[in-house]
């Protein structure tokens, strides 16, 4: 089973800089998420890996061999494309059989393995469909099915999910786990939704611009944001502008807009460095009074809206000091807890925050996803 | 048939989403009430007006499409004129309505852009604001947000309530995903097949809802095969493979069959023995959610089910963990079995 | 729906996307395992390539050029000849007044048909969406005749007028006749570009309260732009090129083509019309490509009230009357009157000669057979070194030379054919030891190449690229991926492709009269033309002999139109 190294890998398409000198390893076994918004480059990797396309700078490996150069014919990987490029003029049985029989496979042989993937993707009665006749989902799993029949055991999917119905992509997710699995596949999957990622991934690489910015297991990336963005784009985070107003041996005090003030665990920061405060929204709280008067990380604020989000209730605070924050709360907990209108006091652990550098941009920039 | 013989009354002002899997009929729907498909039986009204055999164009509505469909050869400046101007008012009022709606869709920076010069997110607002600048006191949208990336999804839906909310409008919003809809509808109707099987507020449905294919369309839940044993109390007792469970739904007891349903999430799991209603299972699988850890447990008469916990409170659970799940009586809702046989009533596909 | 249309817009039949026979032979399984594993060398796939990129500059492009260039000296002679000269220019004057009135007109009469047969709900769309084609199919020479006949005979039109010819052969009769045949080709353009315009654009425009009228000249029209560019090309180039057809109406009219047809032993002059026409077009046609997209429709005015009543349904009624009357009148009609007199030639005999093969008809079989052998052979050269210029052109191998390239492979449609004749009868003919057959041969080649890789490279783009990536990432090698994938996916592009090109060659006149020296290699084309212009035959005899020379068109199609059936 091999691994797939990528080394300070490139790539250009005239002026546009897809891939930035990108270094990646994935082992044995693994399922990766590549996650990302449109545009990071994503596909541009999956085709990197597949040998559609060849890296302008850099080196790729599969298992030990330098593969630059060779053709994907003889790469051995399963490729699943965002639009799944299912052959329209042959039916199930025969895409599936494709690969089987391009590789050498005698006609028995090929068709037996494709009925077998069939089987495994609960398509083996429609193996006489062609691929129009067959729904959204069908069509997903007879991509899958078509990639994995010539025994390769590497497995890219290029938004596996995206073309289908919101419920149908929560229950499919698991199942594209469970087939790498028990196959024993080494996986990468690339999304642009992070809690799919979540689920279903062992690590996490999170892509923007061609340049990853954090990997690691998805709590720790959850939990332990290198930057804005990952914190921004990976589960609902409030942030907060502000500048460092002193530091002592334990943490800072931040001084936010309109004189309201922070204390944080963090003491790398110096004395008037403009900074940027986050903290997740399930772990701001909202109380209705507060139990001493001095109590740091107290913020009071304004209900001002209320959502029903299934298992979570999202209420958005109006700080007083013009801040705006979400705080996200279990629905069996939160349910009917707060009005609208209602004055309430916002309360943050100084552990839950953490603090980053102010990006050159600006913040709005910086968390800009329209 | 693509819509049954449906009968919706959406109130003035109202947010409503429209929710259902792929065919179930919302789209249809909502281009009948635009004009774009006529009826073959029934009548639309909009206000008090029977718009039947009224053109799109003299129905007042403003209309977002699924693929955006922003006039490619215009810039987003111009898209945005578009509706006054072929309407015919006057320069001088459309250039001051046309500056108010940029400005409130935040878009001043791309005024002179091209669409394909634009980001997904950037394109659905320039569609919005030319759908709005109409003065249309309907707004009828059609999977707006289908096309865009997750994140983006959730920070622009709220911008869609908050737009209609402040300028007054009524909102037809379809989706099939039930999410965004309970994050801003005020009412929600559930489709399938054509047919309506359910509306109401999204607390509601996501609480109490009244169908089987609500409860697993609208958030999840797990299904239990029982059978009705009988009334003890206040409570209905009922019997899922020798396991017996309460709930505080009352149902015909001419049913001998009935469907249990409760949400992964307002299932308790402690390590320590409790109630005698507590099922003792094994921890099987655990994924982690972000701001909640999601278990599969695997109970001692071998049902599975599907439990949701806050992430502070999950930390301390391990696959393979023996733990006791309490089903609270009051999230146990009960159905009658249904007659198509289960997975086919719950099924989305 | 028939959905051809020249020059990559929609040049695709719609694909049924059909079953695939899943006959491994087992014969061949060596042999394309073989030409797989070949097909993956590099060398191998730059040396197809690179040879299908010699044919095309050696045989296709450079002879033309060259021909004219070395015998470039012969104009002086134009200048012993002050009134030939004065004459010369004048014909070729009118050639590109004919050519832009008629594309214009065209454009105008043919888009509200184009549109009557996409928006239509009514059944006989169908019927005019098959009568669309005729004019199309039927080979030029054979529509002169016949529009000759309706317009201009006694037994015509004339006869309900009461006149002896209502359009006499000259200026107006050449008009309509160009407008005939070069209406098929806008209306198959425009529906294929209608066909492929996506709706919801239309329709977005109305719910923001624009009149189906108002939203079509503000978001339809300007989208379509572009096909309306390429279809008005396509008939300016046409109507440039005609020869047959004009020649027999012309009476004493000239444009360059009938003029070259009339001098075609005066060599000065020929090099002189020759040269002008193909230096002339050519940058005509370019500079309309470049200043033609630039042109804008009024978009920022609105007039509601008028295009509310010019949307009502009585307008579109009046409107798609008119077209009807239009395309049945002028289009269908003249095209289909050679049928009566054929008729008339069945019944009093002829046919009965020209089965004997009795002296005209002898050398009618003769030309037959000498047209259709150019015709096959023609087709299988242009699908064997064009195919590979296909694929070049569509996956944009040459990176950004690609579209300068396309250019190059489009200048022989837009140089009027029989200009293009003469200069390869100079090229050639300096090959003393060619023969004559060879030299038409690659004539016809010439003239008919583009239409083949245009029509090819369509149908090649329409297949997503992912396809072929998916294909070569399941372990298939090039020319697998060819076989399996994407020849089953365009073959009927293939086979309507060589159909194509198959008529065009079978319908080309000028060049084929510029090129044939002898008698003995005149193509029926050229033959036919000869015998209703110089009276060398009788009416009936004309009129028989037009019309098995359409029939042997049609045949090509009926055919193509069987094979296909049974997928």
């Amino acid at each position: 089973m091999p691994s797939i190294r990528l080394v300070n890998v490139t790539k250009r398409y005239g002026k546009i800089v897809a891939i930035k000198n990108l270094s990646l390893t994935v082992n044995d076994g693994e399922y990766l998420c590549v996650l990302g918004p449109t545009g990071s480059g994503k596909t541009t990797l999956l085709k990197l890996i597949a040998g559609i396309i060849k890296p302008d700078e850099g080196e790729i490996y599969i298992g030990d061999k330098l593969v630059n150069n060779l053709p994907p014919q003889e790469r051995n990987v399963a490729y699943v494309p965002q639009q799944y490029a299912l052959f329209p003029h042959l039916t199930a049985i025969d895409n599936v059989a494709f690969g089987p029989l391009s590789k050498g496979f005698s006609r028995n042989e090929a068709y037996k393995i494709s009925m077998r993937m069939l089987e495994m993707t609960r398509l083996a009665w429609r193996a006489n469909s062609f691929p129009h006749e067959l729904s959204g989902g069908m069509q997903q799993r007879l991509a899958l099915a078509r990639g994995l029949a010539s025994g390769a055991k590497i497995l890219l999917l290029d938004e596996p999910l995206g073309a289908l119905d919101a419920r149908l992509r929560v229950e499919l997710r698991y199942k594209l786990r469970e087939i790498a699995e028990e196959n024993n596949l080494t996986t990468i999957h690339v999304t642009h939704d992070q809690e799919e990622a979540m689920v279903v991934a062992d690590r996490i690489v999170v892509l923007r611009n061609g340049e990853i910015q954090q990997e690691g297991p998805p709590p720790q990336v959850y939990n332990e944001p290198k930057n804005i963005f990952v914190a921004h784009f990976v589960g609902e985070a409030n942030f907060f502008e502000g500048f460092v107003a002193e530091v002592d041996l334990h943490g800072s005090w931040i001084q936010l807009r309109n004189g309201f003030v922070l204390r944080v665990n963090e003491t790398s920061k110096k004395v008037g460095e403009k900074v940027v405060v986050m903290i997740r929204e399930e772990k701001t709280e909202i109380i209705k009074r507060a139990k001493r008067r001095e109590e740091i990380n107290l913020l009071p604020g304004t209900i001002r809206e209320v959502s029903l989000l299934g298992d979570f209730i999202s209420y958005s605070v109006l700080l007083d000091n013009g801040d705006r924050v979400n705080s996200r709360i279990p629905t069996v907990r939160g349910m009917g807890r707060f009005k609208v209108g209602e004055k309430v006091y916002v309360r943050l652990k100084p552990g839950d925050l953490r603090v980053y550098s102010y990006p050159p941009q600006g913040l709005y920039r910086e968390l800009e996803v329209i | 048939m693509a819509v049954k013989n449906l009968n919706l009354q959406v109130k003035d002002g109202e947010y409503l989403c429209v929710i259902g899997p792929s065919g179930c009929g919302k789209t249809t729907l909502i281009k009948c009430i635009a004009g774009i498909i006529k009826p073959d039986e029934g009548e639309i009204y909009i206000g008090d007006k029977l718009v039947n055999n009224l053109p799109i164009q003299d129905r007042e509505i403003g209309y977002v499409f699924q693929e955006i469909a922003l006039f490619p050869h215009m810039s987003v400046y111009d898209n945005v004129c578009y509706s006054p101007l072929v309407k015919g008012w006057k320069i001088s009022r459309i250039e001051n309505i046309v500056k108010e709606m940029i400005n409130m869709m935040k878009l001043q920076d791309r005024v002179k852009d091209y669409p394909d010069a634009l980001s997904g997110g950037a394109k659905q607002k320039t569609a919005i604001a030319r759908a709005l600048v109409s003065g249309s006191r309907l707004l009828l949208l059609d999977e707006p947000l289908g096309s865009l990336d997750a994140k983006v999804r959730k920070v622009l839906r709220y911008e869609l309530r908050r737009i209609t909310k402040d300028l007054n409008l009524t909102a037809i919003h379809v989706t099939h995903d039930q999410e965004e809809a309970m994050s801003i509808a005020d009412r929600i109707v559930v489709m399938r097949s054509g047919e309506i099987v359910e509306v109401g507020t999204p607390l509601e449905l996501y609480l109490h809802p009244k169908k089987l294919f609500t409860a697993n369309f609208v958030g999840e839940a797990n299904f239990l095969v029982c059978n009705l044993i009988g009334e003890e109390g206040n409570y209905v007792k009922v019997d899922v493979n020798g396991k017996i469970l309460y709930s505080s739904t009352k149902v015909n007891p001419k049913h001998k069959r009935v469907v249990a349903a409760i949400r992964p999430e307002f299932i308790l799991m402690k390590k320590t023995r409790r109630a005698k209603d507590s099922w003792k299972g094994v921890i099987e699988r655990k994924a982690f959610l972000g701001s909640s850890v999601r278990f599969e447990i695997r109970t001692e008469n071998d049902s599975i089910l599907t439990v949701k916990r806050p992430v502070h409170e999950a930390m301390k659970f391990k696959v393979g963990d023996r733990v006791n799940l309490i089903l609270p009586r009051e999230s146990l809702l009960l159905y009658p079995y249904p007659r198509e046989g289960l997975e086919k009533a719950i099924s989305i596909e | 729906m028939v959905n051809y249309s020249l020059k990559r817009k929609g040049m695709v039949k719609q694909q049924a996307f059909t079953k695939s026979n899943n006959n491994n032979n087992v014969i061949g399984l060596g042999l394309t395992e073989k030409l797989d594993r070949l097909s993956s060398i590099n060398l191998i796939k730059h040396l197809i390539y690179a040879s299908s990129i010699i044919f095309f500059f050696a045989i296709i492009f450079f002879p033309p050029i060259v021909g004219i260039l070395r015998n470039i000296g012969q104009m002086g002679a134009i200048y012993r000849d002050p009134d030939l000269l004065a004459r010369a220019n004048l014909a070729i004057t009118q050639s590109f007044i004919t050519a832009f009135t008629v594309a214009f007109l065209d454009l105008i009469a043919a888009l509200p048909l184009a549109w009557f047969i996409v928006r239509s709900k009514t059944k006989i769309v169908n019927i005019i969406d098959t009568l669309v084609d005729i004019p199309f199919l039927i080979p030029t020479a054979a529509l002169g005749y016949s529009s000759l006949l309706f317009w201009s005979s006694r037994d015509g039109i004339s006869r309900i007028f009461g006149v002896e010819s209502l359009i006499s052969p000259g200026f107006p009769l050449v008009l309509l006749l160009h407008f005939t045949f070069s209406y098929p080709v806008i209306v198959r353009v425009m529906v294929g570009e209608l066909l492929n315009y996506k709706e919801v654009y239309e329709v977005a425009a109305r719910t923001l309260g624009a009149q189906p009228l108002t939203a079509v000249r503000t978001i339809t029209l300007p989208l379509l732009k572009s096909g309306m560019i390429a279809s008005f090309l396509l008939a300016f180039a046409r109507s440039l090129s005609e020869t047959g057809a004009t020649v027999i109406a012309a009476g004493s009219w000239e444009n360059g083509p009938v003029f070259i047809y009339r001098n075609i032993d005066r060599e000065g002059i020929l090099v002189y019309v020759s040269s002008v026409l193909i230096l002339s077009s050519t940058v005509i046609f370019f500079l309309i490509s470049l200043l033609a997209p630039k042109l804008r429709f009024p978009i920022r005015r609105a007039f509601p009230s008028i295009e509310r009543k010019l949307s009502s349904p009585e307008t579109i009624k009046f409107r798609n009357s008119v077209t009807l009357l239009i395309f049945l009148l002028i289009v269908v009609a003249p095209s289909l009157f050679i049928v009566l007199p054929m008729i008339g030639a069945l019944l009093d005999g002829t046919i009965n000669e020209m089965l004997l093969g009795l002296d005209p008809w002898n050398s009618f079989w003769h030309s037959m057979l000498i047209s259709y052998l150019i015709g096959t052979l023609s087709t299988l050269l242009n699908i064997a070194f064009g195919l590979p210029v296909a694929v070049l052109v569509a996956r944009g191998k040459l990176g950004k030379a690609t579209s300068i390239f396309e250019a190059l492979v489009n200048v022989p449609i837009i140089v009027p054919s029989i200009a293009l004749g003469v200069s390869l009868r100079f090229f050639w003919g300096g090959y003393g030891f060619l023969h004559e057959f060879w030299i038409l041969l690659l004539s016809h080649t010439t003239i008919t190449y583009t239409y083949f890789v245009e029509s090819m490279a369509a149908a090649i783009e329409s297949i997503p690229l992912e396809i072929e990536e998916v294909a070569s990432t399941l372990g298939a090698r090039p020319f697998a991926i060819f076989r399996k994938i994407t020849f089953p996916l365009t073959k009927y592009s293939v086979f309507s492709g060589a159909v194509l090109v198959f008529t065009r060659a079978l319908g080309e006149t000028g060049a084929a009269k510029a090129v044939t020296r002898t008698k003995e290699f005149s193509t029926l084309p050229v033959l036919l033309v000869d015998w209703i212009v110089n009276k060398q035959a009788t009416p009936s005899q004309s009129a028989l002999g037009i019309g098995i020379y359409v029939i042997s068109a049609f045949i090509i199609l009926l055919v193509f139109r069987l094979l296909t059936r049974r997928k």
